[in-house]
């Protein structure tokens, strides 16, 4: 945005003005929900693979489908991978610290499980809706995924 | 009004825009669903002028409303 020009601003404002009506709900309603974490003083892990994305990329050059979703989320000082078996996500924190792990669903609930010394962890169930996690490292690592739907 | 005018002064120039960002930096809740409503539409168009998917669409969206909660702290 700090490279955009007042005449793209305005262009892409009044783009927005005729097509408000096509805005989707869910859109709105991340923003709103967006509020809750203003306060929380954690740093943001980017989606950064996704082996969903990675499959349909690939789709046309292999036959075989993958059985195992896994996805990557990096942030300056942390990275989270994440894999999905049955209905369990099982993931690791990287470089391996201890620690605790929320998960937070995105109707407000939370639930919270241990990060080993090896930094490996277990969410069982997957939640059923949305949901992100918040790393809290022992040596103080303050980590928060965006929202994830397996 | 013309369609080619804006409805409205431009966003830092409007007191009532400065207001709700005000009580939102306060933690008002209120203000920042008002916030998300008037310029919902801007940032969903800025991301479909990307030519962004749905799922990087929401990413995007997500990680700039949160970015935004904080007042644009850099990393965040």
């Amino acid at each position: 945005m700090r490279d955009w020009d007042d005449d793209r601003l305005l262009a892409a404002l009044s783009q927005a003005l005729k097509a408000r009506e096509a805005v989707p709900s869910w859109f709105i309603e991340t923003g709103k929900s967006a509020f809750a974490w203003h306060n929380i003083d954690a740093e943001l892990a980017q989606l950064t693979y996704d082996s969903d994305q990675d499959h349909h990329a690939l789709a046309a050059l292999r036959s075989e489908t993958a059985s195992i979703r896994a996805l990557t989320f990096t942030s300056a000082h942390l990275s989270l991978e994440l894999e999905v078996t049955g209905n369990s996500l099982l993931g690791q924190l990287l470089p391996p610290r201890a620690g605790e792990l929320e998960i937070h669903t995105r109707a407000g609930g939370m639930s919270t499980t241990e990060v080993d010394e090896i930094g490996c962890f277990s969410v069982d169930p997957i939640p059923d809706s949305p949901f992100r996690l918040r790393c809290r490292s022992a040596d103080g690592t303050d980590v928060l995924t965006g929202w994830v739907t397996i | 009004m013309a369609d080619n005018k804006l409805p409205e002064p431009a966003m830092r120039d409007d007191p009532h825009v400065v207001a709700l960002v005000t009580r939102a930096s306060g933690g008002g809740q209120d203000a920042w669903n008002e916030l998300v409503d008037r310029y919902g539409a801007l940032v969903y168009t800025i991301c479909t002028r990307g030519r962004l998917s749905n799922r990087d669409i929401e990413d995007v969206g997500q990680d700039g409303w949160l970015y935004n909660t904080r007042g644009g702290e850099p990393g965040a």
